[in-house]
């Protein structure tokens, strides 16, 4: 198992679009939290939320999760778009061996690229705050939560993202889902339930409710619509395991 | 070894492969040959558990693929060589594969330099050649330095040299005692490169064993006549001799169960001019044609030269579309 998991690292870090992509991922997340701590107004940031200030610098992350997102379905729907899952496969028939290889890749991978470029963003964020005299309180409220929790989520993004692309198998319509359903049909359900005064349904939307290991729930009375950070994030657990079995199931009965 | 035995697989209502059984033996090249489509690739590929068969089994030295802890040390394949990350090196592809079964980074060095690509290694394998690529798949087969070898179609694209390449390479390989299983559609490649020969059609195993015996079962002799009568002549030598005719495209007719003396006899009685009259011995490729004619499954109608009919009734075999009749 873990020559399985040394060969998937080694495919990542052989191939140049990859690297370029995970530089891409901490840069997108750094150049927002640098551009707000500096230009936003001292008054402003002074009257914020410690909360809201770190959320604040963290808008860039949504971006450096998704692409994470991307690159964990490219992990096995690029195998399929080159031919080279056969080559995998000769090396290791029990394909589910070769999943999980992949899986331990994804999760250490995602954990490790979203850790980076949290610390990067509140780090170089907060230097610039402190030098303005509006510095960032890391340790107050739900803050530390906030951090911890944009890790845990990208973490279950990239596998999602791993068990969808398995499923699908190919490289354009896993690309393209794993972007639009958290950022737009998400939304989209959402409003429509709204509409229809069932909003209380979206909190079962898997993506919002993983999204919930992040909020600040200070103002939220404990029997609102939304489900609580760790069920939330649980919740959304439940739909990527059920892919990642699917993915698997497809994996070991389907023709390479 | 390879033993392969009941293999079935069935894609919706195609029947691809019907209960092959054959067996391959260790230190020979062993072609495995059929028309295209006949299922070739298919074998291979459920051979090597790519494919899910529907039935039967496929063991390499006695044992089953998924059984093996480091598959690629015993058993080597090359599939597509064009099935490599265009931006990865050569290097690292086989590095990346290596890795899974635990082979180092000097075996990968060893099998470049075995194939010749040690200059090219840190290049993106995107700007290869065919002739590069097929190089790369027999380096990754290799990899392991196994004992058994699967290759499918590894001439296919390759100029001259590089067939003559592959050939060599394919009988050091089984001189140094390995099993070496080659699939092919181009007969006259196999004829110079196998000692056996594994022959399918449809799915179905048509022959199996060494190259000499397919072509002594499946061929024939035949005299082949070119005469303003020819037709005429045909009808006389199977009325009276019990042969067999066929008519060609081009006016010539071919004769079965006959010899060119009777056929020249005839020919004087009758006062027919002959403008040739010659003996004809079934090649290699005439053998399979013969072999699979039953079992291709693509063909142009009446584009190509019709093969030998079998022997059978005295009679006219089934003249080709746009022939006399």
């Amino acid at each position: 198992m873990i020559a399985l998991v040394r060969a998937e690292i080694l495919k990542i870090r052989s191939v140049r679009s990859t690297l370029i992509m995970l530089f891409v991922v901490v840069g997108l997340c750094l150049v927002p939290a640098v551009l707000i701590s500096l230009l936003v107004g001292a008054d402003d940031l002074a009257v914020m939320e410690p909360h809201d200030k770190a959320s604040v610098l963290l808008v860039g992350v949504l971006l450096s999760e998704t692409m994470l997102a991307v690159l964990a379905a490219l992990v096995i729907t690029g195998e399929y778009r080159f031919g080279t899952i056969r080559t995998t496969f000769l090396g290791e028939p029990r394909r589910v061996r070769v999943f999980l290889a992949k899986l331990v890749t994804v999760i250490g991978l995602s954990a490790v690229m979203a850790t980076v470029m949290v610390t990067v963003t509140i780090g170089v964020g907060s230097l610039i705050l402190n030098a303005r005299d509006v510095g960032l309180v890391l340790g107050s409220g739900q803050v530390p939560r906030l951090l911890y929790g944009t890790v845990l989520y990208a973490i279950v993004y990239a596998v999602i993202a791993l068990g969808l692309g398995t499923v699908l198998r190919n490289s354009a319509a896993s690309i393209v889902l794993i972007i639009v359903i958290p950022w737009i049909v998400e939304n989209i359900v959402a409003g429509i339930l709204s509409a229809l005064h069932h909003g209380s349904w979206g909190r079962w939307l898997p993506f919002q409710a993983g999204q919930r290991i992040t909020a600040d729930v200070s103002g939220e009375s404990v029997l609102g619509d939304r489900l609580s950070p760790w069920a939330g994030y649980g919740y959304c657990w439940l739909w990527a395991i059920a892919l990642c079995a699917l993915g698997a199931w497809f994996l070991h009965h389907r023709d390479a | 070894m390879i033993e392969v035995a009941g293999l079935s697989k069935r894609f919706g209502s195609v029947l691809a492969v019907s209960e092959l059984t054959f067996a391959v033996a260790p230190g020979r090249v062993t072609g495995f040959l059929g028309p295209n489509g006949a299922g070739k690739s298919t074998t291979l590929r459920c051979m090597l558990q790519l494919d899910r068969p529907d039935a039967g089994t496929c063991t390499f030295d006695g044992k089953r693929l998924s059984d093996m802890r480091h598959p690629l040390r015993e058993v080597g394949a090359l599939l597509d060589a064009r099935a490599v990350h265009p931006t990865r090196s050569a290097r690292n592809h086989l590095r990346a594969v290596g890795a899974a079964n635990a082979i180092g980074r000097a075996r990968v060095d060893e099998v470049l330099d075995m194939v010749g690509l040690t200059e090219v290694a840190g290049k993106r394998v995107g700007g290869f050649s065919l002739g590069m690529h097929q190089r790369l798949g027999l380096a990754t087969a290799l990899l392991g330095d196994p004992p058994v070898l699967l290759f499918d179609e590894p001439a296919n694209g390759l100029d001259p040299e590089g067939i003559l390449w592959i050939r060599t390479f394919m009988r050091h390989l089984a001189g140094q005692g390995r099993t070496v299983l080659v699939s092919s559609h181009l007969l006259a490649e196999m004829s110079l490169a196998a000692d056996d020969l594994v022959v399918i059609g449809k799915g179905h195993l048509i022959s199996q064993g060494t190259v000499q015996a397919f072509v002594d079962a499946a061929a024939g002799t035949w005299v082949h006549v070119r005469s303003p009568h020819a037709t005429h002549l045909a009808s006389l030598v199977v009325h009276l001799r019990g042969a067999t005719a066929r008519a060609n495209p081009d006016g010539s007719v071919d004769l079965f169960n006959t010899t060119t003396d009777a056929v020249g006899e005839l020919a004087a009685r009758a006062s027919v001019v002959l403008h040739e009259l010659s003996n004809h011995q079934a090649s290699l490729e005439e053998a399979f044609l013969e072999a699979t004619r039953d079992a291709q499954e693509y063909r142009a109608h009446g584009a190509e030269p019709a093969p030998p009919p079998p022997p059978g009734p005295p009679g006219w075999g089934p003249p080709p579309a746009g022939g006399p009749s």
